[in-house]
């Protein structure tokens, strides 16, 4: 009787071990169709962005009393612009805010604008679609196209890893713009790209 | 020493009395006075004749400078006052020039410009004026010059009002192709993402030389966006947005050939993140360590009922 019950236990045993990998290799397998769909995602909104949005031309600095960024809605979601990594041949479009939805794929606008310097874009997404921005040089060109078309240039002035977005370790005011994205596996810890207007 | 104290009297006395130019500035406009405005209509090539310049008083200016504005102004939610930046009187031109055409409203004053393309107003009186946009048509380029406002009096290079003013105005060349373009007109928002306050479409006439051409609907189907091809001939294509959304102002820009309607939320009430906070969504580690955690997790348990079932075999 014992025999039986040890050879049914060890059959769960070794059922569950193959389920938990087959578990395993599907969520992989997810992971990375989702990631495929993900990045087909971005380039059809890029290409839907661009189509609504008018020449671009070079942006200039202007006083405005009205610092908020205009918007249009593409697909159900509001995009404030493109953020471009010429030298590497990136190009995202970015969300006005973050919500639950989009956040697993496009990078946000956290908080400001880019019309009083004031502008962080964070990406949280599951893909590490920012990962690249760890190997950054100094002064690798950044640009950011409002919906208006106006495209701002940028220069990346610095890269700071922190444990945490706390206010007094990153000091997120002293940059033109600035990016963060998480980039550990098992923690929460970002990537700060601070970057100067040229 | 009583002629050197005499002297420095006399000087002390001269001053106080005779009023130096710096004092003699008009610091308050007089508003019974009348006004000339002469608009000069000249491009890199010619002078150009024979154009109609509209002027719209858009407001009276009171004696300390302050505006107030005409009821006609009212409807276009195009207020002139606190007004801070230039690129901000840019775009409000942008939007009434192009309620105006659609509208075909009436000027207060018009003038053709004369063989030296100048358009003498005379008379006039104090306020803050809108000078319609004009076109000059020939076969082979356009010229746009450009809406502008100008306050009459305006001030010279002393800072004293002049009640005598010359302007003018900016203007962009474009060579007639005849090709076919695309035009488009977009929809924005400046509303800090406050999409439940947005309509489910917003209505936009597109008008060609100040003739209604077509009504169409923007919506989330075509993404808040309509193109169409026309001729580039030197036509002027303006579109101007119907039924404004409540709580909502309207600015019209033109980039090219791409027509901008931003609808602008009156209240703005974004509240920033606290810096520090961390973002947040559900989502709190990447899928990897799960995957990792499920491969050992399932390696160790094979590898355990395999080991089981040998040691009850044997």
């Amino acid at each position: 009787m014992n025999k039986k019950r040890y050879q049914k236990i060890a059959g769960y045993i070794i059922f569950s071990g193959i389920i938990m990998i087959f578990s395993a290799f599907a969520i992989l397998i997810y992971s990375r169709v989702y990631s495929r769909n993900a990045s087909r995602k971005i380039i059809q909104v890029n290409k839907k962005i661009h189509a609504v949005m008018p020449e671009i031309t070079s942006g200039i600095w202007q006083e405005q009393s009205d610092m908020r960024m205009q918007s249009a809605e593409i697909d159900g979601t509001d995009f404030i612009g493109l953020l471009e990594i010429p030298v590497c041949n990136m190009k995202f479009p970015v969300c006005n805010s973050c919500d639950n939805k989009n956040v697993r794929i496009f990078p946000y606008r956290y908080t400001g604008s880019i019309y009083d310097e004031s502008l962080i874009i964070g990406d949280i997404s599951i893909n590490g679609q920012f990962s690249f921005m760890n190997r950054l040089p100094y002064g690798t060109e950044v640009l950011f196209t409002d919906m208006d078309g106006y495209q701002y240039h940028y220069s990346v002035c610095d890269i700071i890893h922190a444990d945490s977005l706390e206010a007094d370790k990153i000091r997120f005011n002293q940059y033109d713009l600035t990016i963060f994205f998480r980039n550990r596996i098992f923690s929460d810890e970002y990537t700060v790209v601070g970057a100067d207007y040229c | 020493m009583k002629k050197i104290i005499y002297f420095l009297l006399f000087i002390t006395s001269l001053l106080i009395a005779v009023p130096l130019p710096a004092y003699s500035a008009e610091q308050v406009i007089d508003t019974e006075k009348s006004c000339e405005l002469t608009l000069q209509y000249c491009d890199d090539y010619e002078a150009l004749s024979n154009l109609d310049i509209k002027i719209f008083h858009v407001a009276d200016v009171t004696a300390d400078g302050e505006y107030m504005e005409k009821e006609w102004l009212l409807p276009y939610s195009v207020s002139v006052n606190e007004i801070t930046a230039q690129s901000e009187w840019d775009k409000k031109a942008s939007t009434l020039s192009a309620y105006i055409s659609a509208d075909n409203l009436k000027a207060d004053y018009i003038c053709k410009t004369d063989r030296n393309g100048m358009a003498i107003f005379s008379g006039i009186p104090v306020g803050l004026y809108f000078v319609q946009s004009v076109n000059a048509v020939t076969e082979t380029k356009t010229t746009e010059f450009n809406a502008f406002w100008l306050r009459l009096p305006d001030t010279d290079e002393n800072g004293n009002f002049s009640y005598n003013t010359t302007a003018k105005p900016k203007y962009s060349i474009h060579e007639l192709t005849y090709d076919e373009t695309e035009y488009k007109v977009v929809k924005h928002w400046k509303d800090d993402g406050n999409i439940k306050k947005r309509p489910d479409s917003i209505t936009v006439e597109i008008q060609k030389d100040g003739r209604l051409v077509s009504t169409e609907y923007l919506s989330e189907e075509n993404n808040w966006s309509y193109s169409w091809k026309a001729k580039n001939d030197g036509s002027i294509w303006k579109v101007v947005e119907r039924n404004i959304p409540e709580e909502y102002t309207v600015l019209i820009e033109e980039k090219g050939k791409t027509i901008i309607i931003t609808n602008m939320y009156a209240e703005k009430h974004e509240n920033p993140p606290e810096i520090g906070s961390p973002p947040k969504t559900g989502i709190h580690m990447t899928l990897y360590p799960f995957i990792i955690l499920l491969c050992i997790s399932g390696a160790l348990m094979l590898v355990l009922g395999i080991r089981l079932q040998r040691k009850n075999h044997e």
